[in-house]
């Protein structure tokens, strides 16, 4: 495959189109939002600097960079290993169902692009799986490069946060893409630190968003799934 | 963004570190959790006093006072088959400002079949410059029971102090039936000021718990937990199927004990609760 070829791919499964159902989850931020503690495009902004300093998606984008390497050098243990680590991290009932719905529908939509898959990576990837490590796997398993995977991924990630706040705050189209304008150097800094994590690297501290997601399944109406 | 805490001593150590281990198994006799060992090395001191129930008190008291870089303390509390060991510490854990390399604190923890195990410990306050590197490994059979807490402080409210330069990482590994069930990666740097104050972060919050609970009977339990905590707006809980996880953080360690004591007590079996963790 050409890396135009990989890039097209890649564009491809991280793309809102792509059937994994990523417009329906909040991961927290309708609690925030239906709270009334993020009420403008600055408290937005704020929202996506700490989910990018310290918050889940940091974990998540390590994950991708972790899954991607460890096919390329075909260590299935290390997917298996990453992958019960970001199942196990997850603390909400509603998280845990994005994370692993998700890596079905995309584990099931990339199915369309036909690649030889070793038997024990089969077998880890017909289980329940994390999205990130889903998608790392995959890239890996497809050879499209691990910095482009992870940007990609956290990229898609805050796209899609900004169109929550969109449809919940509300904010005005182009808010939402001065957002993503002005949020572009600090997911270029997570891709390049994640490109090089390790296991020992997992880690954050992000309690507003954690209890956020906790309490999402409380409200009484949501629009979103987590 | 975050960076791995740094736990090698950087400053070679002159003086004098302290060195703990602690370790105590409960078994049972009669019905009745009792001590099967005990075992206490350098300041670490496990007291098992009296009560009135079938379980197990252990007191662990870390007689250095607290930790500062390069100390190391080491507990192991094991509940046997059937057994019901309930663990806390006798004062809060200080950790005091590292000159060089992160306090050590390396719990691990087991429980048989149809054991139950119950980690309470009080608050771990960090100081000004504190370094502190925890680990938390939790081994359960396959029906056996826990409920786990962690609660940091982050400085001496008395003084009016955040310890901002304070730093931790916190890593739990919890296992049921040899399956990672839960998993926590904190990390706290030093002077991190916007995961300090960031809406998504810590949100200006001196004090946060996490708290987990693994049982066959979880389901029983998260609407009574739910209820308690609906008042705050900074605590919540969810159950993913045999685990139950809440999460809180408050201005104060008084305001998080607020939201943590009922959630004890909860969870809790029966009366099985450290007095210092009750209202």
């Amino acid at each position: 495959m050409t890396e135009t070829a990989a890039l097209v791919r890649l564009l491809t499964w991280l793309s809102p189109a792509f059937p994994i159902g990523g417009f329906a989850y909040s991961q927290g931020l309708e609690t925030a939002i239906a709270a009334q503690r993020i009420t403008t495009i600055g408290d937005v902004r704020a929202w996506l600097e700490g989910q990018l300093h310290a918050g889940p998606v940091r974990n998540d984008a390590a994950f991708v960079g972790i899954a991607a390497r460890a096919l390329v050098n075909d260590d299935v243990d290390a997917v298996r290993a990453a992958n019960a680590l970001a199942l196990a991290l997850q603390s909400s009932v509603e998280r845990d169902k994005e994370t692993r719905e998700q890596a079905r529908s995309f584990l099931d939509a990339a199915s369309a692009w036909p690649v030889d898959v070793p038997a024990r990576l089969a077998e880890t990837l017909a289980a329940p799986m994390a999205l990130p490590v889903a998608v790392g796997a995959m890239a890996g398993l497809h050879r499209i490069d691990a910095a482009s995977a992870i940007a990609g991924f956290v990229n898609a990630y805050a796209g899609q946060q900004i169109s929550v706040a969109i449809r919940l705050v509300p904010l005005g189209q182009t808010e939402g893409v001065t957002l993503q304008a002005a949020l572009e150097s600090k997911i270029a800094a997570l891709a390049d630190w994640a490109l090089g994590a390790q296991i020992s690297d997992i880690g954050s501290l992000a309690y507003g968003t954690d209890i956020a997601s906790l309490k999402h399944e409380d409200l009484p109406v949501r629009i979103f799934r987590s | 963004m975050l960076h791995k805490l740094e736990t090698e001593e950087t400053v070679p150590g002159s003086h004098q570190r302290a060195y703990g281990a602690g370790r105590i198994a409960a078994k049972t006799r009669e019905g009745v959790s009792a001590l099967d060992t005990l075992y206490q090395e350098g300041c670490a001191k496990i007291r098992a006093p009296k009560n009135h129930g079938d379980w197990l008190d252990a007191v662990l008291i870390n007689s250095s006072g607290g930790l500062t870089g390069g100390d190391r303390i080491d507990w192991t509390c094991s509940a046997g088959e059937g057994a019901h060991l309930v663990a806390t510490t006798q004062a809060c854990e200080r950790i005091y400002r590292s000159i060089g390399g992160a306090a050590k604190v390396r719990t691990t923890l087991s429980a048989g079949p149809r054991a139950r195990l119950d980690w309470l410990p009080q608050e771990t306050i960090l100081f000004e410059g504190a370094r502190l590197d925890r680990t938390l490994a939790v081994d359960l059979a396959a029906d056996a029971t826990f409920l786990g807490l962690e609660a940091v402080i982050l400085g001496r409210e008395a003084s009016g102090e955040d310890a901002v330069s304070a730093a931790i990482s916190d890593t739990w590994h919890v296992r049921r039936g040899g399956h990672l069930i839960h998993a926590e990666a904190s990390r706290l740097n030093a002077n991190d000021a916007l995961a300090r104050a960031n809406i998504a972060l810590l949100n200006g919050a001196r004090a946060y718990a996490t708290l987990c609970y693994v049982a066959d009977d979880a389901e029983r339990h998260i609407e009574a937990l739910k209820a308690i905590l609906s008042p705050f707006e900074t605590a919540g809980a969810s159950r993913i199927g045999e685990k139950i996880v809440m999460r809180a953080a408050a201005p104060s360690g008084y305001r998080l004990r607020k939201i943590v004591m009922p959630a004890i007590a909860a969870l809790a079996a029966g009366n099985a609760v450290p007095r210092l963790w009750t209202l």
